[in-house]
């Protein structure tokens, strides 16, 4: 248990961080426009 | 019961951008900020969230360390395993009920348990990595039967349809294929395709939520094994890897020899 709560706790971390580099506002920029690639179309 | 109601739910949930299903338009408010914890295409019209293995592909071909998608994973992972995989995932609960139809039925040999992983790093890794194009997006079957099948359907300008060719054709190939194998094995494609699936596996064994066995109460009648939605034997072996704690082993232990809690 003391091993999945510290790699929680790592991971949560990663998610800041990675929030603070500004991953959110990325995901959602590519998130919100039409996937060809996933609707396979070229 | 529970179980399918909260499955349902969450496919719903997921997908609950209705005016996107209606006009065939994308969501593009704040939530899409957010990754799901589960196989959930980012190009569905009715999809509030952001698919983590899209996230993580647009990282890793940029050449940048994927810092949110990974967090994601691993926290949910940390947390309870494979857990997502057998309560959130809409493409898990289709697999369930097309296994669900009177026919024969097959079980599938263990070595395909390897693709999962090859997928993840051969393809969602090495390939994504040196093409910069996302290749599991690519194949992704969940990716025409949620965003191209109904946006292709729904485009009234006729653009969409123009595009369409070789690609479209081969992914409505995949999804046969995959309709195909999911009717006689059970939920085929989590356990020899899904790289969202070889992430959590690996968390397991370590996850802070976990299956125990009481040997002394178990009386080894496979009960749990035949309900098992993964075809894993939980009574032998409650942290495998291919477990997706849907905990329908638990319910259906006749001795109660199974319980899921904190390890």
């Amino acid at each position: 248990m003391i091993a999945g709560i510290l790699l929680l706790a790592v991971f949560i971390y990663l998610i800041v961080h990675g929030g603070k580099l500004g991953d959110f506002t990325e995901t959602k920029s590519v998130a919100s426009v039409m996937c060809l690639s996933c609707m396979g179309i070229e | 019961m529970i179980h399918r109601i909260v499955q349902a739910l969450a496919a719903i949930g997921i997908n609950s951008y209705f005016f996107g299903w209606f006009h065939g338009a994308v969501y593009q408010g704040p939530t899409k900020q957010a990754c799901v914890p589960i196989l959930n295409c980012w190009g569905c019209p009715g999809a509030r969230f952001a698919c983590p293995i899209g996230n993580l592909q647009h990282y890793i071909g940029l050449h940048l360390i994927p810092f949110y998608a990974a967090g994601v994973f691993g926290a949910v992972g940390a947390a309870a395993g494979r857990m997502a995989c057998g309560w959130l995932c809409p493409y898990g609960l289709a697999q369930d009920l097309l296994y669900k139809l009177k026919t024969f039925k097959v079980r599938m040999p263990k070595v395909f348990s390897i693709g999962k992983y090859l997928m993840l790093i051969g393809v969602v890794g090495f390939v994504v990595y040196f093409t910069a194009e996302p290749w599991f997006c690519k194949l992704c079957p969940d990716g025409w039967i949620i965003a191209g099948l109904p946006l292709v359907m729904m485009d009234k300008t006729g653009d969409l349809k123009a595009l369409t060719g070789w690609h479209y054709y081969m992914k409505i190939g995949l999804v046969i294929f995959m309709v195909m194998m999911a009717i006689p094995i059970k939920r085929f494609f989590c356990r020899a395709l899904c790289p969202i699936g070889a992430i959590y596996s690996v968390f397991n064994r370590l996850s802070i939520l976990n299956l125990r066995v009481n040997k002394d109460k178990c009386i080894e009648c496979d009960s749990c094994q035949m309900t098992c939605p993964m075809d894993v034997a939980p009574h032998k072996s409650p942290a495998n890897l291919d477990c997706i704690r849907c905990l329908d082993c638990v319910r259906k232990c006749p001795t109660k020899a199974l319980t899921y809690g904190i390890k």
